[in-house]
């Protein structure tokens, strides 16, 4: 099978759009809510767990014929947790004001589900390229929904994009609650609640 | 018994494997972020103090924020002051590293004190430039001085568990230590929009900005209080509330963050002293603390446990 064969293909969009882990299989929201309301964060926090779902999903699909059954679950814990000490620290030596404001969100990063569940349900039966595209697939589904959701939070919670000041108008009084975990739920609730709409519409056309 | 044994060869071998792959990444990240804790608390320290580097003083001076900013009543006054320690940071921190060691090496004075007492002085550029495994802000209680317009500013560090983790940062008396020169917070986990408003402009400037005192009127003990007593400032203060001059506004909607400060800052204090009252009539004490400093420090009622 080629790299980019066609099933290689559909195992990569997959990831973002149908089966994205966030609203379709509603799996990583504690960070969703508590990391978006800078979009400059958000893009860094999906960084790293892009590299430790890919890593991880490529580690375990490497080994995954030696690791005994009943301790799988053990064995990609500490894979999990091992790449992201190895973010965690990148991230202090290199971009220490992130990984500040980040704060304890990247070590959370080991209990996302994302990174457990591509593990457990995709790279512990497939082979490590297939795997390395479920990855890098989960991890710009998550992503690309992060960062839909902390664009207008940020627009309207500081009046800013990545730092730059978008509103600049007298008068404009920033939404607080948008920058605090309730504003996120609002942008996520509304999301799912679009997509959905847009999922049964086209389900229906199907059906007609 | 076959498979026991081949579970256990494979976490032994796969724990091996993630020990050295973390170790190697812990080494070679090491000292970056020891020095990028390093910059940070020198950050703090020269913004305590007002110390800054040309290039931050210059970007100051032409910031479009500050200079539109009107001056003439009190409460415009304070709402400048609180935008420029806003700004003095997002400056300093903008600042090059070579920068911030520079401006500490050139400005400032370290007092080490041991656990056992032991006292170590250092100019600027001896402390900028220890290794970091000599450096040990955990035990040790370190004192830095500048001297600014022919005064003392003496800055140590203040910390203690807040709301959700510890807070940490430092505080800036000025000579005799009557009286706050800068506060600023360098490390927090409080509520996002509540507890962590200590780090604004606001609430770091009423400090400063009402000459508050570390002392109650008529009090040797120093008693700094964060309180919801009479008025809040919270940038819109027009006079000072008949606040007492050791007492500063707590945040709204933060009690325990602001009664977590108003426990620890005056805890911070009473250690702090009674350490320097027992050695400021040595060598070295008389040698690092300006006249003024020592005479408050040699009457200083240390307190029974």
């Amino acid at each position: 099978m080629s790299l980019f064969s066609a099933e290689n293909k559909k195992i990569f969009w997959e990831n973002i759009w149908k089966e994205n882990p966030i609203f379709r299989q509603i799996l990583g929201i504690c960070s969703c809510l508590a990391v978006t309301n800078l979009v400059f964060n958000t893009f860094i926090m999906c960084v790293g767990l892009i590299v430790v779902t890919v890593a991880t999903n490529v580690f375990v699909s490497l080994i995954k014929d030696y690791i005994p059954g009943r301790i799988r679950m053990i064995t990609q814990v500490l894979i999990i947790t091992v790449f992201v000490t190895i973010v965690d620290l990148l991230l202090q030596a290199f971009s220490y004001e992130v990984s500040k404001q980040l704060g304890a969100y990247v070590g959370l990063i080991a209990t996302n589900c994302i990174v457990m569940g591509r593990a457990e349900v995709f790279a512990m039966k497939n082979r490590p390229w297939p795997s390395f595209l479920d990855g890098l697939g989960a991890g710009i589904g998550y992503s690309i929904i992060l960062l839909t959701i902390a664009i207008p939070r940020e627009i309207l919670g500081f009046g800013t994009v990545c730092h730059y000041p978008v509103i600049t108008s007298e008068g404009w009084v920033a939404w607080n609650i948008m920058i605090m975990p309730p504003g996120a739920f609002l942008m996520l609730g509304s999301l799912i609640w679009i997509v959905n709409s847009m999922g049964k519409k086209v389900a229906h056309e199907e059906k007609k | 018994m076959k498979s026991y044994i081949r579970m256990v060869l494979f976490l032994f071998v796969l724990s091996a494997i993630s020990a050295i792959l973390l170790t190697f990444f812990a080494l070679e990240t090491k000292e970056y972020i020891a020095k990028n804790r390093q910059k940070e608390r020198f950050i703090h320290i020269l913004k305590a103090m007002r110390i800054l580097p040309e290039e931050t003083q210059k970007l100051l001076a032409k910031d479009e924020k500050l200079k539109s900013m009107p001056d003439s009543t009190v409460q415009e006054k304070f709402q400048k002051e609180a935008v420029t320690i806003e700004r003095t940071e997002y400056y300093l921190k903008k600042e090059k590293t070579e920068q911030i060691l520079e401006t500490f090496s050139s400005s400032i004075d370290v007092l080490e004190l041991t656990p056992k007492n032991q006292i170590v002085l250092y100019k600027g550029k001896e402390f900028a430039y220890l290794p970091s495994n000599k450096v040990d802000y955990l035990h040790n209680l370190y004192i830095f001085r500048a001297k600014k317009e022919d005064h003392f500013y003496y800055t140590f560090e203040i910390a203690g568990a807040g709301f959700w983790d510890k807070v940490a940062g430092y505080m800036a008396l000025k000579e005799g230590f009557k009286s706050i020169a800068g506060i600023t917070f360098y490390d927090h986990k409080e509520t996002p929009g509540l507890g962590q408003r200590i780090e604004e402009g606001w609430f770091q400037g009423q400090f400063t900005f009402w000459n508050k005192s570390i002392f109650r009127e008529g009090s040797a003990q120093p008693e700094l209080r964060v309180t919801s007593r009479k008025g809040t400032y919270d940038g819109e203060a027009t006079q000072d509330f008949g606040k007492k001059q050791n007492e500063v506004d707590a945040i709204t909607g933060a009690s325990e963050t602001s009664r977590a400060l108003d426990r620890f800052v005056t805890k911070n204090l009473l250690h702090m002293f009674g350490r320097l009252a027992k050695i400021v009539e040595g060598k070295e004490g008389k040698e690092f603390f300006d006249t003024t400093t020592q005479a408050f420090l040699k009457n200083y009622p240390v307190a029974k446990p």
